[in-house]
């Protein structure tokens, strides 16, 4: 074992000079291990894992893809031309897409959401266009509708994970936002018919939607403030 | 003694912090993160979902550790966590900052690396005994063999026990004592002429002992091996005081005075598994002359018997919790009372000690599982305050000591070991 000569105390095998007073240790030259150093570099990141979800897109991607050849093939045979087999086709790779993001590209649950919001938007533009190639609905009926409920979900989603207390309130937050949506669809689909912006069906979703969410809020807020005022106010 | 009274108890939503963890939460910063860790390295790599198993099994028998630093508006308080606490990756780095208060974050953290599993305990949640107790019934969990039962009794704390009331208890406020006179002011201590380390937290410097080797030395002496090594720790300040040239020693020379923990529960008859330790003190002052080795050594086996008793040691107790009951103290709102704390922390507990040391003592595992751990380590992080730290474990034939200083030099390590081993000790740095 290696020591040194001015401290007198051992050393590891592959340490060059001591770690008290720099004094260089004489000794064979060893080659360092990096298998026996203390601490890892990176986090230790479960391998395993990974493994599973580059399977589990893999079986996903074979799944489809015999689908996907299935359809094709059957709408080549039969009309030597691609016609019907044009949305199954748009909808499997959508699919596809959908499955290759958190499986493989990311873990970040925001920019997942962003590759998904994307790909069913182009996806929904895609279908509109592919009948006539020219844009009918997708500009007045589908782009607002698919907007809204994402909005409305997202919202819906931080407002659940930023309160401190989790319990009715989260159901009254899923109930406000289930009303906003019928309201926003209403105004979409009757401006869209009649180019007026009017509240129909959507006033008796919303009145007993709030009055029933305002109760859950008020449940909630009100057992929370018994049981929070002794540990708050303690001295 | 109504106000004190209000101990914590099983099946409680909260409980009041105790006299250290209100301190210890009160001051807890980037620079004093106030964490300590206790290692285990084992013979064979760890499967991090067996721990994690172990972990979720034994976590049900530490209710008190089980929970989440939560601000009131005039105190901390600790609230039950039910989440799932997970294994992390150990790093080069340990004992970062917690930030306690954030929501679900638990008092400790549970990494593994390689072989080694590690607890990281904020001192707030328990002290050292606390988290070796902890950590013991983690690894004989983890351990235990496949369907044979270790038969002999041994103190291991065990999945499906029922948590003893008294082991909530705050020990503090149990033997508070009103009339005792509080201990006497410091005085200020010679400061290291060293240029702290910017590059990283703190430097790490791990040596080994042979028990066989310090054994005979420290039975000639007729001392303990806290007593023998406190006593070469203050003789390695000393020397780098008196390596100082002699015009400017005199800017320097001041008392050394070191902080060795003191296990209460070996002074009051306590079980509390949560913080039940304070320091005693022993120092010497060279503005006397030079001391020998042996004068320190008879100056720390005369001041430990003195100290280390329940008369010296209420008296700290007393100036502690006298603190925390304060009228004025207790309605002034919590984000204040951070800030009068951190201030008053920074004025009066600034160079007050050189280092500390604490020997966590020699580590018994149950016979069919000891083959399986190699060693154990303590160790205790630097802080602005007490800027270099030795920490010191038994386990089966050897001692492991481990230095953490915030110095770019390595000078006290270096007369520490240097000392050792010119007294016949050999010593392996690692």
């Amino acid at each position: 074992m290696p020591y040194c000569s001015q401290c007198g105390v051992e050393v590891e095998e592959y340490i060059d000079v001591c770690p008290l007073c720099s004094t260089p240790i004489h000794k064979s030259k060893v080659i360092i291990d990096k298998k026996n150093l203390k601490f890892p570099d990176k986090p230790v990141i479960d391998k395993k894992t990974g493994i599973l979800r580059f399977l589990a897109w893999e079986i996903i991607g074979v799944a489809l893809l015999t689908a996907f050849l299935i359809i094709l093939l059957t709408n080549l045979i039969t009309d030597l031309n691609i016609t019907w087999a044009r949305y199954p086709l748009a909808s499997i790779f959508t699919v596809w897409l959908l499955a290759t993001f958190p499986l493989l590209l990311t873990k970040n649950p925001l920019l997942i959401a962003l590759f998904s919001v994307t790909t069913i938007m182009i996806f929904i533009a895609f279908i509109d266009i592919i009948d006539n190639w020219t844009v009918d609905w997708y500009y007045y009926i589908a782009l607002p509708i698919a907007l809204l409920l994402i909005i409305v979900t997202g919202l819906v989603i931080m407002l659940s994970i930023k309160v401190k207390k989790k319990g009715v309130n989260i159901a009254a937050f899923i109930l406000f936002g289930t009303g906003t949506i019928a309201v926003g669809l209403d105004v979409i689909i009757n401006y869209a018919l009649s180019n007026f912006i009017i509240l129909s069906w959507s006033l008796f979703v919303i009145i007993p939607i709030l009055l029933t969410g305002i109760f859950l809020l008020y449940i909630h807020y009100r057992l929370m403030r018994i049981r929070d005022v002794k540990k708050w106010f303690q001295l | 003694m109504s106000e004190i009274s209000q101990q914590p108890s099983a099946n409680q939503e909260w409980y009041r912090l105790d006299n250290a963890a209100t301190l210890y939460t009160l001051i807890s910063s980037s620079k004093i993160t106030c964490i300590f860790r206790i290692e285990a390295h084992l013979k064979r790599t760890i499967n991090i979902n067996r721990l994690q198993l172990a972990l979720d099994n034994i976590i049900e028998r530490f209710p008190y550790y089980r929970v989440n630093l939560m601000p009131g508006l005039f105190w901390h308080f600790w609230n039950t966590n039910l989440a799932r606490p997970r294994i992390i990756a150990d790093s080069e780095y340990p004992c970062e900052q917690m930030p306690l208060t954030k929501n679900g974050i638990f008092p400790f953290r549970v990494r593994a690396y390689k072989s080694s599993v590690a607890m990281e305990f904020h001192h707030s949640i328990t002290d050292g005994t606390g988290a070796l107790i902890f950590l013991q019934a983690l690894l004989a969990e983890y351990l235990k063999p496949k369907g044979v039962k270790d038969k002999k009794k041994n103190n291991i704390f065990k999945p499906g026990q029922t948590p003893e009331l008294s082991e909530y208890e705050d020990a503090y406020k149990k033997y508070f004592k009103k009339s005792v006179p509080s201990p006497l002011k410091q005085e200020k201590v010679f400061s290291l002429p060293y240029k702290l380390c910017k590059s990283k937290p703190f430097c790490r410097t791990t040596g080994i002992i042979e028990l066989d080797d310090i054994n005979p030395v420290i039975k000639k002496l007729n001392v303990s091996i806290t007593e023998f090594l406190s006593a070469v720790f203050l003789y390695s300040f000393q020397d780098i005081l008196f390596n100082i040239p002699g015009s400017k020693r005199k800017r320097h020379i001041r008392p050394i005075r070191i902080m060795v923990p003191v296990n209460m529960r070996k002074i009051y008859p306590s079980a509390t598994m949560r913080n039940f330790s304070l320091y005693v003190n022993p120092e010497i002052d060279p503005r006397l002359g030079r001391y020998s080795f042996s004068d320190i050594l008879k100056q720390v086996y005369h001041y430990m018997r003195v100290e280390v008793n329940e008369k010296y040691i209420s008296k700290q107790i007393k100036r502690n919790v006298r603190a925390e009951l304060h009228p004025l103290l207790r309605v002034t709102p919590l984000f204040l009372k951070k800030l009068i704390l951190r201030i008053a922390t920074t004025i009066l507990f600034s160079r007050v000690n050189n280092g500390v040391l604490s020997n966590i003592g020699r580590i018994e595992m149950p016979s069919a599982i000891r083959h399986e751990i190699e060693n154990f380590q303590f160790l205790l992080p630097p802080s602005s305050g007490v800027k270099i730290c030795l920490a010191i474990a038994g386990y089966k034939e050897k001692l492991y000591l481990n230095f953490a200083r915030i110095y770019r030099e390595a000078e006290v390590e270096k007369q520490f070991f240097r000392k050792l081993v010119k007294m016949g000790i050999k010593v392996k740095i690692i």
